[in-house]
């Protein structure tokens, strides 16, 4: 059934709207053409009807009349009988002169307000000249047989013309479904499965003509638009290429320069340690003059300086090139803390500063933190070497301390000093890199500017923050904040 | 040869009386008609007098041109109801009458013409019968306005309206149809005096009838002994006023 009707192209909604406006407009023409049509009909069956009373005259009068005069009143009947059974005479009443009457039809019913009536007087006429009135014959017309009629014919002639309405409408759709539906389906099918893989020019199944036609022009306008994207779906891929290749050559660059400083501080470090290893023999050595040593103890110092220049010149560009690792591992926090301490000793030898070095690890830390000690390390002493640089006198603390961040545990260290302190308007730029807050306090320590920058790329990477602390502890006048955060605390094992 | 006769004699005599005549007359009242009083007087009378001859009779009324047409070809075997006509006496043996009747003109009430001669009715319109048979000459005289009807309640009332002068018929057609048809008819026509024609009722045979003549002469026979003792005109009073 459904099969039957998909055939015949009722799945086919475009066509079924059409279908129904068509059926729509047929049935309002088919109306209008039936009711002209009936109209005209019924004029022309009333003047039909309205003939009868003419032909009264014309052909029965005589009869009638010669009937009445003869007292043939058999006769009389036959005639009214057959007058009577007109459809179109409702009613016919003949009144003699010598006092008979004939009446056929009901007086009361259509004929008291008849379509038509006619009175005729039958007149004998005598020999001599003279004429007698025999009668008079009254009849009267009902069309209500032709409106009937008409009526009925209207419902016939209205039906026969809605049944063609709806014979052509089908038609059309099985037209519209195989001259257009099908086409217009080919062509979304088409569209939808069209691809770069796919490029199928689209053919209609449709026999070929002269003249085009709008579906000839969408079949050319998409084969067009399909040419148009091919172009330039093909300038694209050229793109693409040119840029890959472009990456490809960037990220080689940047690899050979990662190459090239890893290469370069290699072979720089092993002569500068050989020049440091010399120097530092030359200064310890006994029998010297004092004016050699300080010489040679300048030039440790700025060996020193270079080193450091070169570490974090290396650190830089290996966080630059994605070369850092991090790696998370379970760690002994109070030995590691332990270990800063002592090499925070002796950068403040080094520095020859005379001031203490504190270190508060708190009691209930975890035995165990994880982390990458490594680059938390390479963070802390950085920091202890800006605070023991930029201090004086006083004091230089690290500080170990449980928090919590957003809910969840983090270990924060800090490393504080009592300094003459970062002034407010450089507080916000000292993670920058090459940024110092007094640059003439560079001739006085040295350094590049890089160490802070590195530190923040290397919590960045490992998930922690590096800030300034705003609040102040007693005494300390600068203090930075390493925040461990999503650091799993893992308890020894009981 | 009397032996053959008489043997064809008593053959005829076995015949009628196993097989019934058949006597028919038009409808002509109130000498025969389908409601009237044994059919009619004709058929009455010949009923009668031939079952009193030892006759079986059936009798029937039928139109005037079937009957005749039907003579031609032997359906019927006896005719009623007729005037003599001596064309028809090729085919047909007539029987003695057994009534006159006279034809008389009838007029308006107030009128009064008396009739002398067919061509003194030069003046007068008369209606007069489709086919009627009424009188030679005045049958004949075409110069007469004559207004053919078809009944004779026709004429007779055209005669009470005015619209023809004169019509003409048996007395006792006219008294009957008056009586029977329209009474008011009475008070308003009347005979005129003088007799157009007196014209006697038959019984008339079909010649090829076997033993027609025969069944004429039982027929006249019986006939006479009827009018002697006064049964006839009992019979006929039955039928007619005077
Ligand atoms: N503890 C501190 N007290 C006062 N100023 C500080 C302190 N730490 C850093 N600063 C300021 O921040 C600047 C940037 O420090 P950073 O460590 O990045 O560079 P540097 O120490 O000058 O050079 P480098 O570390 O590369 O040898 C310093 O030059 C200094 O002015
Ligand atoms: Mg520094």
């Amino acid at each position: 059934m459904i099969a039957t009707l998909r055939a015949i192209g009722f799945d086919n909604r475009l066509g079924l709207r059409l279908v129904i406006a068509s059926l729509i407009v047929g049935s309002v023409l088919s109306v209008l053409s039936t009711s002209a049509q009936l109209g005209a009909s019924y004029f022309r069956q009333r003047t039909d009807a309205t003939l009868v009373l003419s032909r009264i005259e014309d052909t029965l009068a005589s009869p009638l009349e010669q009937a009445v005069w003869t007292f043939n009143f058999d006769q009389v009947d036959v005639i009214l009988d057959g007058l009577a059974a007109d459809p179109n005479i409702a009613f016919v009443e003949l009144q003699s002169s010598t006092g008979q009457s004939w009446t056929r039809g009901d007086p009361d019913e259509q004929a008291a307000t008849p379509d038509d009536q006619r009175v005729y007087e039958l007149v004998h006429k005598l020999d001599n000249n003279r004429s007698e009135l025999v009668g008079v014959l009254d009849v009267r017309l009902s069309l209500d047989a032709v409106r009937a009629r008409v009526w009925a014919e209207f419902w016939t002639t209205f039906l026969t013309n809605l049944a063609k309405a709806y014979i052509a409408a089908i038609a059309l759709l099985f037209l519209v479904g195989h001259m257009v539906s099908r086409h217009l389906r080919k062509i979304a099918d088409h569209v939808d499965n069209t691809n770069a893989d796919n490029t199928n020019a689209l053919r209609l199944d449709r026999a070929g003509s002269e003249k085009t036609d709008d579906l000839d022009r969408i079949v050319d306008a998409i084969d067009r638009f399909e040419c148009r994207t091919r172009e330039q779906m093909d300038a694209l891929g050229n793109e693409i290429i040119d840029r890959k290749q472009a990456e490809a050559e960037a990220r080689q660059a940047l690899s050979i320069r990662s190459q090239f400083l890893a290469t370069m501080s290699h072979e720089i470090r092993t002569p500068l340690n050989a020049i440091m290893g010399f120097l530092h023999l030359i200064a310890t050595y006994k029998d010297i003059d004092d004016k050699p040593r300080v010489y040679a103890e300048t030039a440790t110092k700025a060996s020193h300086q270079l080193m450091s220049l070169m570490n974090n010149s290396l650190d830089m560009s290996r966080i630059e090139a994605d070369a850092v690792e991090i790696k998370m591992t379970p760690t002994d926090i109070h030995s590691l803390a332990k270990d800063w301490h002592q090499s925070a000793e002796g950068m403040r030898h080094m520095r020859d500063k005379n001031i203490k070095i504190t270190l508060d690890v708190a009691r209930d830390l975890p035995p165990l933190i994880n982390m990458d000690a490594s680059h938390v390390t390479q963070i802390v002493s950085n920091l202890v070497d800006n605070a023991i640089k930029f201090t004086d006198a006083g004091e230089v603390d690290i500080a170990i301390k449980n928090a919590t961040s957003d809910g969840n545990p983090a270990i924060d260290i800090r490393v504080s000093d009592t300094g003459n302190g970062i002034p407010e308007d450089a507080r916000a730029r000292i993670f920058e890199r090459f940024t110092q807050a007094d640059s003439g306090m560079l001739r006085a320590h040295g350094g590049s500017g890089l160490g802070l920058a590195i530190c923040s790329e290397l919590a960045r990477l490992m998930g922690a923050t590096l800030t300034l602390d705003d609040r102040i502890r007693d005494g300390f006048t600068t203090v930075f904040l390493l925040r461990l955060e999503n650091v799993a605390l893992v308890d020894l094992p009981t | 040869m009397f032996v053959a006769l008489w043997v064809t004699l008593c053959g005829v005599t076995a015949t009628a009386q196993t097989a019934p005549l058949l006597a028919a007359a038009d409808e002509w009242p109130p000498f025969s008609g389908v409601d009237l009083p044994g059919q009619g007087m004709s058929l009455d009378v010949i009923h009668t007098v031939l079952t009193e001859a030892g006759y079986d009779v059936t009798t029937r009324v039928v139109p005037w041109a079937r009957l005749m047409g039907d003579a031609d070809i032997g359906q019927f075997d006896i005719i009623g109801s007729l005037f003599a006509d001596p064309e028809l006496e090729e085919y047909l043996i007539y029987s003695d009458p057994f009534f006159l009747t006279e034809v008389r003109l009838v007029q308006p009430v107030g009128e009064t013409y008396a009739f002398t001669t067919v061509a003194d009715l030069r003046p007068f319109s008369i209606a007069v019968g489709d086919g009627f048979l009424y009188e030679d000459e005045f049958d004949r005289a075409t110069y007469l306005e004559k207004h053919v009807v078809t009944t004779t309640l026709q004429a007779i009332q055209m005669v009470a309206a005015g619209r023809v002068d004169l019509t003409l018929d048996s007395v006792d057609v006219v008294r009957h149809t008056i009586t029977h048809d329209d009474p008011n008819l009475k008070d308003r026509v009347t005979f005129a005096d003088g007799v157009l024609a007196r014209q006697d009722i038959h019984m008339a045979i079909r010649r090829d009838v076997e033993g027609s003549q025969e069944i004429v002469d039982a027929f006249n026979a019986t006939l006479a002994k009827m009018r002697r003792d006064g049964r006839l005109e009992t019979l006929l009073m039955r039928h007619v006023q005077r």
